[in-house]
């Protein structure tokens, strides 16, 4: 008798694909409830303060919405670069080095810069410095050939030494002490919150979605990404131009995640700190694959995985240990992608197989 | 020609903070050979770290903490494998998720380890600690000869390059590629229980700090070969040491967050000058991080 995986024939309905992504998460559940029942946590209550935590109060909401941004932005990155088969894991480096030019400029403006001024350089110098540092993993894809999947993890731990060179020397406030922040940036570039409740940055987050939709549905960028991506011999005999797709891929990639770092520092921590993101880059990259890529879909699944991430402090706060979160958002993220593989394929016994 | 007592001394602790990385490095040769992009090292690292302290201070015995942690990794591995070469789940994707469960796992397992030590199996360890450097560089040597003269050495090279042609000679390509994977993360686990047990003798959350990462770049600098892992993490090692060394005496002459770069740099400098050669010769297993698939060969 032989395993043998082999593809289905035809692509699952939808009913049935929600059926295998429900059972996954059920897996999940299950697996970390039997973790929690084995070192004396009951499951049930663990559960209750995490959903608690993330959605339990009006403040539980707005703090994973504001969460939610940038895990959604970098996934939205993340998402349009891989419609050119491109693998942007860098997108934590991107976010820092876009905080950090935003920092730069909010660090350097004049205390009379009008509001809307600020933030809109703010902002921007975060969109470029992110789309620059993506460019560095980029041109090298573009010229050399050199796989983007390893230049941009690289880039990441440069990236996050360079912060931290940063705040605990030339940046450092003396105000401080031993903390290893920045000088706060000027009042005028402090993106306020959206009608007094929801975090400046999450409008920016629903611009990015919708803009990847349009991207996708009726823009010639949005086609010669997804058919240099799909067919590059066929994009190359049509004419579009490779080094440019994989140059605006990653950097337009790169500028989402950058704009995400520099939401951080305008909307939430007004400083530039080494603890700016607890990485959210990589979570991008697992939102966007279990969002398989769509808009909707990234949205709805960064909100819910911001609410673990804030369910799993607030589980802390109640002496329950929040690994139990990270460990839930693992399992549940390779259980619903194995449930996604079990769509595609079937699995057969094979009595007597022939090599 | 004598060595004087200091160069003598950095050498040694060189070797010392080299070893996790290169025992990482050197499973994740194993694995990224067989085809397959281990992403979850630094998770692997972790779960050997807590299991190895776990059981070295439970039975107060180091060598069974590091079996112990070898074993737990495998397994670890083995999971990993299942999902990436028997389910073909994208490897970049599952690796990260990979990294954070071992991540979530070692808190969670380790929380009631924090801040204990390992008392005299901890400072036997430390003792010892030349047995398993030596360990570390005889592995190296031997993953070498395998490669490059031995017939399973051929296969697993061939097992990254060209998976159709050992299944055209009826070759079990998913279970071989299974077996590196579980292989190697049993030499990360290695790694990690390295640095729990004799580098540092205690348990601390993320104690790894990177090392994972820092060894799959030398995996990428030392080109796919062995040896070269060595000399790379040699020189992270003498980094390391002088960096520590720089710290306690309060003058450097370069700050040792740039000393820290190093690795990726020139990890990069290395793909990039490796890119400009011909594919072939250059090292890079060329089915790295695609899923066999018997249909689509």
């Amino acid at each position: 008798m032989r395993v043998r995986l082999e593809p289905r024939l035809t692509d699952p309905s939808l009913p049935a694909y929600a059926l295998r992504v429900a059972l996954g998460i059920g897996l999940a559940l299950a697996l970390s409830a039997g973790l929690l029942a084995l070192s004396d946590h009951p499951p049930a209550s663990v559960l209750d303060s995490l959903l608690r935590g993330a959605f339990g109060s009006w403040t539980a909401v707005q703090s994973t919405l504001t969460k939610a941004v940038p895990i959604g932005l970098c996934a939205v990155g993340i998402a349009l670069a891989s419609r050119a088969n491109l693998t942007n894991i860098g997108a934590e480096g991107q976010f820092f080095f876009g905080a950090f030019a935003a920092t730069g400029v909010g660090l350097s403006l004049p205390e009379e810069t009008s509001h809307p001024v600020a933030v809109a350089l703010v902002l921007g110098a975060g969109v470029f410095g992110g789309a620059a540092w993506a460019a560095l993993a980029a041109i090298p894809r573009a010229l050399l050939g050199m796989s983007e999947i390893l230049t941009t993890l690289m880039l990441n731990y440069i990236c996050l030494l360079w912060i931290n060179f940063l705040v605990r020397g030339p940046w450092a406030d003396p105000l401080t002490f031993s903390f290893p922040y920045s000088p706060p940036i000027l009042d005028a570039g402090q993106l306020g919150p959206v009608s007094g409740a929801i975090q400046g940055g999450f409008p920016f987050l629903l611009i990015a979605i919708a803009l990847l939709a349009v991207i996708d549905a009726g823009t010639r960028w949005g086609y010669e990404l997804r058919v240099a991506g799909d067919a590059p011999e066929a994009a190359r005999y049509g004419g579009i131009n490779a080094a440019w797709i994989v140059i605006s891929g990653l950097c337009a990639s790169g500028a989402l995640a950058g704009l995400a770092g520099a939401i951080e520092i305008s909307a939430t921590t007004g400083r530039l700190q080494t603890g700016l993101s607890p990485g959210y880059g990589f979570m991008g990259v697992l939102v966007a694959w279990l969002a398989g890529g769509r808009p909707l879909p990234i949205l709805l699944v960064s909100i819910l995985y911001a609410g673990l991430l804030n369910g799993g402090f607030s589980l802390q706060i109640a002496h329950i240990p929040g690994a139990i979160s990270t460990i839930l958002q693992a399992t549940i993220l390779v259980c619903i992608l194995g449930a996604g593989s079990l769509a595609r394929y079937r699995i057969r016994l094979v009595r007597n197989a022939a090599a | 020609m004598t060595l004087s007592d200091p160069t003598l001394l950095l050498l040694g602790a060189a070797l010392v903070s080299a070893t996790p990385i290169l025992y990482a490095a050197l499973g994740e040769l194993l694995i990224e050979r067989a085809g397959v992009l281990n992403l979850g090292i630094e998770g692997s690292m972790l779960v050997g770290a807590v299991t190895a302290f776990m059981v070295a201070h439970g039975s107060g015995s180091s060598l069974a903490g590091m079996v112990c942690a070898i074993l737990a990794t495998a397994a670890f591995g083995g999971v990993f494998a299942a999902l990436v070469v028997g389910l073909r789940l994208n490897q970049v994707v599952t690796g990260l998720a990979m990294t954070i469960l071992g991540s979530g796992l070692s808190a969670f397992l380790g929380q009631s380890y924090v801040g204990l030590t390992l008392g005299a199996a901890g400072s036997a360890a430390t003792a010892a600690s030349g047995l398993y450097v030596a360990g570390g560089l005889a592995c190296a040597v031997l993953a070498a000869l395998f490669l490059r003269y031995t017939r399973p050495g051929l296969l697993l090279r061939t097992l990254g390059e060209n998976p159709a042609a050992l299944d055209a000679l009826g070759l079990p390509v998913v279970p071989l590629r299974c077996l590196y994977v579980i292989l190697g993360s049993g030499l990360i686990g290695l790694g990690g229980a390295f640095i729990s047990v004799v580098l540092t003798p205690s348990w601390v959350e993320n104690m790894t700090a990177g090392r994972g990462w820092i060894a799959l770049a030398l995996v990428i600098f030392a080109r796919w070969r062995a040896l070269w892992i060595v000399a790379g993490a040699v020189l992270f090692g003498l980094i390391d040491a002088y960096r520590f060394r720089a710290q306690v005496g309060g003058a450097s002459w370069i700050d040792p967050h740039f000393l820290n770069m190093l690795p990726y740099v020139a990890t990069l400098v290395v793909l990039g000058l490796q890119s400009r050669r011909s594919a072939q010769g250059a090292g890079t297993p060329t089915l790295l991080g695609v899923a066999y698939d018997r249909e689509r060969r």
